[in-house]
């Protein structure tokens, strides 16, 4: 029997389980022990599997991240816990230089089995230094998995496969979702790394969300049925590598597409998915392909600044009609 | 600056179209070299320019001009010509009607002799036969492509193209006035324009007639058509289905592709390609033809893969030549590169031909099985369906498996019966064991 858990709680019992499972995990991060983590997502864990295995680590995160491919080099299995993604910036060099790029140096003889949980997104008015969705920072390197799971189903079970894959995964958590509930299923399943997922089947339009856009992709997706605009709602889940199939398949259907994100759109994810939907679908358009994304500035600290610069399913709402165009003026 | 004018082909022609203009206005171009592909109410021919000099093209492409009308003309290099007019009049009124009676005649075998005296020499001036489309858009472009007033959508020109509606004269209701899928549809339906040319089925081609509406199909169409038609009244052919338990080649070829560097994109087909030259040079009398009644024994075994051009109707067949000396990853690679040239419309030389033994994998688009037409001189063509999932008995009991039926199509003057189940058990073995596949290959 599944039953409806909160996304923080998927994710914990992801991690609680795949340490049951193999010995070679352990997990490092700031707070994460005695404090439970930030987002209390490894609450209770120091306790059942003590200091060797949950290890609260000084703030450093070039050092969590080296030491932990280290780690992962030799034969650990490590689950680094970011306490966002904005401090990932500091350990981005061992990211990007070491842990995307050994196994490929080293000719295939050592692996970096590490998985880095961050979670990012704005609408805590946390500011312009700690609100970013940097998504395309990971989605642009070659030997990093990016994932971002938006359900608690998806967030246990990728990161059930994200700690089980040999080579590095960015895990993208959202601030924003870890009170979500949803349905998880009972017991050991996974859920594939590189696979979108369809949240819902429309003719109209495709509209491709990143993280937590593509539930308010879904939501307006609701809304927009009323106005009799049938919307197909494509989670991208996988950031690198994309999961083409389903998308070309539904524009090819649709033919007409709305990528979103809530980082910004400018160089973004979002120019990825068009530019890869324009080349495989260009016959099958019926109108430009658009994109949304976050207002380009710094985010700002003020809250109705904040929540304007946020795409939201008003925003997806508004940019679906323009796309579909005539339909509105039909209706 | 001499004009060019629409040339007279046949008796019947009153006017003709300009499908694609091979030559830019402004550009440098020398007597000889094909201008333009034109198209009558007979046929589509290339057309060469008169003279040497400086290209001004009067009359767009996809607009219709009357018999001796100007379409172009020739300047000097270096004196200015005037922008090519974007309007629909073929400016005809210019010229004289006693010159035009006089002259069209005149240049009309001119023009098509040209090229039949030229036909193998034109290629490198012009892209090889690219991917099939309506007769309207040969190179799958459709009419008005060229043509900047035209606001519309790729998906609005795609179906201009393939339904034969024209463009300038349909009003779009989309964003910003732009024509889209809708506007194209409701255009064709109303019957503003003439029936859709693509509609009509190729085999129809062959056999004008007086009391027919012929419409011409693109060159490969006919192609298709001479030979499919060829192969059906001179080939006594039989079929041979089997169904294949495929669970361990999905695996296995999951696992290539996340395991095993090079092996990312390998497909079923690049497995069916390996497992029939293993079972090809098993079985020499497959791997042969019936020529003039002898058997011809083919030392080397090249697989054609049929392929659906990028655009438009129609049909490649792109060879992966000696498939049996090429392991699986080197077929996979091969493949798809001649599949890319070849959907480019770009192949490299022996692309497209030489091949011995083909498949046809109808597979990605759901199909259960289906009977393919023997491409001759080849004696077999293997049709694949879809791997299906299934409840099947295994050692007494319902699991779930994976199945794949295929049908060889065989010529029964070349191998026989007993031969086609052998052969088909052959590759039936081997994909169903596909580490037979992936051991290296042999000489």
């Amino acid at each position: 029997m599944a039953e409806e858990k909160l996304y923080r709680v998927a994710l914990r019992e992801a991690l609680a389980e795949e340490m049951e499972r193999d010995d070679s995990v352990y997990l490092v991060g700031e707070d994460i022990g005695k404090f439970g983590g930030a987002y209390r997502v490894t609450e209770g864990l120091l306790d059942r599997f003590g200091a060797q295995r949950v290890v609260d680590a000084p703030i450093a995160e070039e050092v969590i991240v080296g030491s932990a491919i280290g780690s992962a080099m030799l034969g650990l299995r490590p689950v680094v816990e970011m306490m966002t993604i904005n401090f990932s910036l500091v350990a981005y060099d061992q990211i990007v230089n070491n842990a995307a790029k050994i196994r490929y140096m080293f000719g295939g003889e050592a692996k970096v089995p590490l998985v880095i949980r961050m979670p990012g997104g704005a609408g805590h008015q946390l500011s312009a230094q700690h609100s970013h969705s940097f998504e395309v920072l990971y989605g642009l390197i070659p030997g990093l998995l990016v994932v971002a799971p938006t359900t608690p189903e998806d967030a246990k079970g990728m990161l059930k496969s994200a700690i089980r894959t040999d080579n590095p995964v960015m895990f993208l958590e959202s601030m924003s979702l870890y009170n979500v509930r949803g349905m998880v299923p009972d017991g050991d399943y996974t859920v594939p790394i590189g696979k979108a997922a369809v949240r819902r089947t429309g003719s109209d339009l495709t509209i491709v969300g990143v993280s937590r856009m593509a539930v308010l992709a879904n939501e307006a997706a609701k809304q927009l049925e009323e106005e009799d605009i049938d919307v197909e709602v494509i989670d991208l889940r996988s950031i690198r590598p994309i999961d083409w199939p389903p998308i070309v398949e539904s524009v090819r259907r649709t033919s007409r597409c709305l990528v979103v994100e809530e980082g910004w759109a400018t160089y973004g994810v979002t120019a990825e998915i068009a530019a890869g939907v324009q080349e495989r679908c260009f016959d099958y358009l019926d109108a430009p392909i658009r994109r949304l994304g976050g207002a380009q500035v710094p985010m700002p600290y003020s809250l109705p600044l904040e929540k304007a610069s946020i795409p939201t399913s008003e925003d997806i709402k508004k940019l679906a009609r323009e796309v579909v165009g005539r339909k509105k003026l039909d209706a | 600056m001499p004009d060019i004018n629409m040339p007279k082909l046949s008796d019947t022609m009153e006017e003709g179209t300009v499908v694609e203009w091979k030559k830019k206005s402004g550009e440098v171009v020398k007597k000889g070299d094909v201008i333009a592909e034109v198209e009558s109410d007979k046929a589509t021919f290339d057309l060469e320019s008169e003279a040497d000099g400086v290209l001004n093209i009067l009359v767009e492409q996809g607009v219709p001009a009357k018999i001796g009308a100007p379409i172009a003309r020739i300047g000097d290099a270096g004196a200015p010509t005037p922008a090519a007019s974007g309007g629909t009049s073929p400016r005809g009124g210019e010229v004289a009607p006693k010159e035009v009676a006089k002259e069209a005649p005149k240049e009309a075998p001119k023009a098509a002799k040209a090229k039949s005296e030229l036909a193998p020499a034109p290629a490198p001036a012009k892209p090889p036969p690219p991917t099939p489309s309506a007769p309207n858009g040969a190179d799958g472009a459709p009419r008005m492509a060229g043509s900047p007033e035209v606001k519309a959508s790729p998906l609005a020109r795609r179906l201009a193209a393939e339904l034969g509606v024209d463009l300038a004269a349909v009003q779009g209701t989309g964003p910003e006035g732009r024509i889209v899928k809708e506007d194209v549809q409701a255009a064709a339906g109303q019957g503003t324009s003439p029936p859709p040319a693509s509609r009509v089925p190729p085999r129809m081609a062959g056999r004008p007639g007086p009391d027919v509406e012929v419409v011409e199909p693109t060159r490969m169409q006919a192609t298709i058509a001479r030979r499919m038609a060829e192969a059906k009244s001179t080939v006594p052919e039989f079929t041979v289905t089997v169904e294949a338990r495929v669970d361990l080649a999905v695996s296995m070829r999951q696992q290539l592709k996340d395991s095993v560097p090079g092996a990312d994109k390998v497909t079923m087909t690049d497995f069916l390609v390996r497992a029939c030259a293993l079972a090809l040079r098993k079985f020499p009398e497959v791997n042969s033809s019936w020529v003039d009644g002898k058997f011809q024994r083919k030392r080397g075994i090249s697989i054609g893969l049929a392929v659906a051009p990028s655009q438009g109707m129609g049909l490649l067949v792109p060879v992966v030549h000696d498939a049996d000396l090429k392991d699986l990853i080197q077929i996979s690679i091969e493949s798809r590169q001649v599949i890319e040239r070849a959907r480019s419309g770009r192949p490299a030389e022996g692309d497209l031909s030489g091949a011995t033994f083909s498949i046809s994998n109808l597979g990605m688009y759901g199909v259960d099985e289906f009977v393919a037409i023997i491409n001759p001189p080849e004696a077999a063509i293997l049709a694949v369906g879809a791997i299906k999932e299934v409840p099947v008995v295994d050692a007494g009991r319902i699991v779930p498996g994976k199945v794949m039926r295929m049908t060889l199509s065989v010529d029964h003057r070349v191998f026989y019966g007993a031969t086609a189940a052998q052969f088909m058990a052959e590759v039936k073995r081997l994909i169903e064991n596909p580490v037979t596949l992936v051991v290296p290959a042999t000489q």
